[in-house]
């Protein structure tokens, strides 16, 4: 799905993010991504959703590679992602019905369905009260949780969330893992990028550690 | 904060009903230029509906002109000592009758002609002591179209003194004149429609700078850029729309004006070469400033289009490098 090979990644700055990593993003996996905070997560994450061009080194997603792949290609294989980004990018004028649905509206995928396909992720996320308010008057916690259904409405291949329990209780924080492991189990990918250990140990799974621009790989037990 | 309009309501039989809200727009309404935009591009409707209309008018005024003064030919016999002007008269007229095509002849009476003569000679001067020329009006049946050399040629042998004068050099003029008239109307059209364009680039160019991190979420979610551009694209076609009817709806209420006082004969002679109740644009005007409003809306709509989608494919980090 993901295939990073002697992966280089230098900001025009001279910050070296990645230096020679090797990663692979299988179909059906689930793995966490870790490090210490400004280790590189954030730009391994963007890489791999083509927010990024490495600066050396061969990558593969989705059975594209990234040196041939044109900026017309990149919105197709973006709809087959689903992002939760840390700092949420939730756009503001729209309720977060909208919000959500915006994913659908984007890729063309909104139909009769829909609009109880949203309501119900919004339900299951705790938000199923709030679906005409708008997120500047919604916490943090519950912002996240409307990036996380925005990401998961279409279904994506696979999930890339950055610290999606970040910002959310402890009790919240486990029921986005179930709601992820419950994801992983119908099928897609999921690669959680988190400084959070324990969540590591309420499910365990393969571990992707980033310092010093390398990643180790590790399994993590229970 | 909750927005007007619920999921679920009743129907008076108690059934329930689920209504959904329409789709929110996503381009923020805040960043969009708004009413001053409208304004100016009712003013840039107007002035081109204006001179799509004066075209119409110039068009149509000289088009029932040429059709008026085409079908007459004028026939000058000078008097000549020693000729009978009389049976010039009468010659002129027989071959003129006997020609196919001709509807009528007529000699041009005394009356007649001292009235034509009266805006230079004053009404104190006895004509009938002049030494002037005899006219003879031919008129062409409509839609036939007679040998009028031939003719000429024929009259010329037989009477002497004589001179045709099928209004060529008029007409010409006419022609010339109104060529001018729809050249600077064009001309001035599409300096319009260029200032619009400029306008509409600068307006778009401005909401996506304010729209960036819209833009840059669309973009994240996989949305192509025609997506994108077709949603700035829909906003501004609004706008074009709104300010290309307001600006059209009036200047067609002018020349809708012009009509109704030359209906009902109410507008005075304020001497203009044209009197102003005979300037009518016809139902193609009206048809050509409805297609003037329609097409400033869809060059709204198009500029912001391919403003869009120049400006996020320039920037798009991917195509920098």
């Amino acid at each position: 799905m993901i295939d990073m090979h002697d992966v280089h990644l230098r900001y025009p700055s001279g910050n070296v993010v990645l230096q020679g990593a090797n990663v692979s993003i299988a179909p059906q996996s689930f793995q966490y991504l870790t490090g210490a905070s400004g280790a590189g997560k954030t730009s391994l994450l963007k890489l791999m959703m083509l927010g990024l061009k490495p600066t050396s080194g061969n990558m593969e997603v989705f059975g594209q590679d990234v040196a041939h792949i044109t900026a017309d290609d990149i919105p197709q294989i973006r709809q087959k992602m689903g992002v939760v980004f840390q700092d949420f990018r939730l756009l503001d004028h729209m309720s977060i019905f909208d919000n959500v649905a915006l994913t659908l509206r984007v890729r063309g995928a909104w139909g009769d369905g829909s609009h109880a396909d949203v309501k119900d992720l919004l339900d299951w996320v705790g938000l199923g009260d709030k679906l005409h308010d708008f997120p500047q008057f919604l916490s943090g916690g519950e912002q996240q949780r409307v990036a996380i259904a925005r990401a998961l409405i279409a279904k994506p291949a696979i999930l890339l969330a950055d610290e999606p329990t970040g910002n959310v209780d402890p009790a919240m924080g486990r029921r986005l893992l179930r709601l992820f492991v419950e994801l992983h189990k119908l099928g897609t990918a999921v690669l959680i990028a988190t400084h959070d250990t324990s969540l590591l140990k309420l499910y365990p799974a393969t571990c992707l550690h980033l310092e010093h621009g390398t990643i180790t790989t590790k399994q993590v037990a229970a | 904060m909750f927005a007007p309009g619920a999921w679920h309501h009743y129907n008076q039989a108690g059934g329930r009903v689920t209504t959904y809200p329409a789709p929110a727009r996503i381009v923020p309404t805040q960043t969009l230029v708004g009413r001053a935009f409208v304004f100016v591009i009712a003013i840039m409707t107007f002035l081109a509906c204006l001179c799509v209309g004066i075209s119409a008018c110039v068009v149509g005024t000289v088009n029932e002109w040429d059709s008026r003064i085409s079908r007459d030919i004028t026939v000058q016999i000078r008097p000549i000592d020693g000729v009978d002007i009389e049976n010039s008269i009468k010659t002129v007229l027989e071959l003129a009758r006997a020609t196919k095509g001709i509807k009528n002849a007529q000699p041009i009476s005394d009356t007649a002609q001292k009235e034509l003569l009266a805006p230079w000679l004053s009404d104190s001067v006895d004509v009938s002591i002049l030494a002037l020329p005899r006219l003879v009006a031919i008129e062409i049946a409509p839609k036939a179209q007679p040998n009028i050399s031939a003719l000429s040629q024929v009259i010329s042998a037989k009477v002497q003194g004589v001179s045709i004068d099928d209004h060529r050099v008029w007409r010409d003029r006419l022609q010339y004149s109104a060529t001018l008239i729809l050249g600077a109307c064009a001309f001035i059209f599409m300096l319009i429609v260029l200032a619009a364009a400029l306008t509409i680039a600068f307006a778009t160019q401005g909401t996506l700078a304010s729209s960036r991190h819209v833009v840059e979420i669309l973009d994240m979610l996989g949305a192509p850029h025609s997506f994108i551009a077709g949603e700035f694209q829909k906003e501004y076609f609004r706008f074009g729309l709104k300010g290309a009817a307001l600006g059209g709806l009036a200047a067609t209420a002018i020349f809708a004006g012009l009509d109704i006082a030359r209906i009902l004969g109410s507008m005075p002679d304020i001497g203009l070469i044209v009197p102003i109740t005979q300037l009518s644009i016809g139902i193609w005007g009206y048809i050509a400033l409805l297609g003037a409003i329609i097409f400033v809306a869809l060059l709204t709509a198009l500029i912001s289009r391919f403003t869009t989608l120049a400006i996020i494919d320039d920037s798009h980090f991917w195509a920098r490098d």
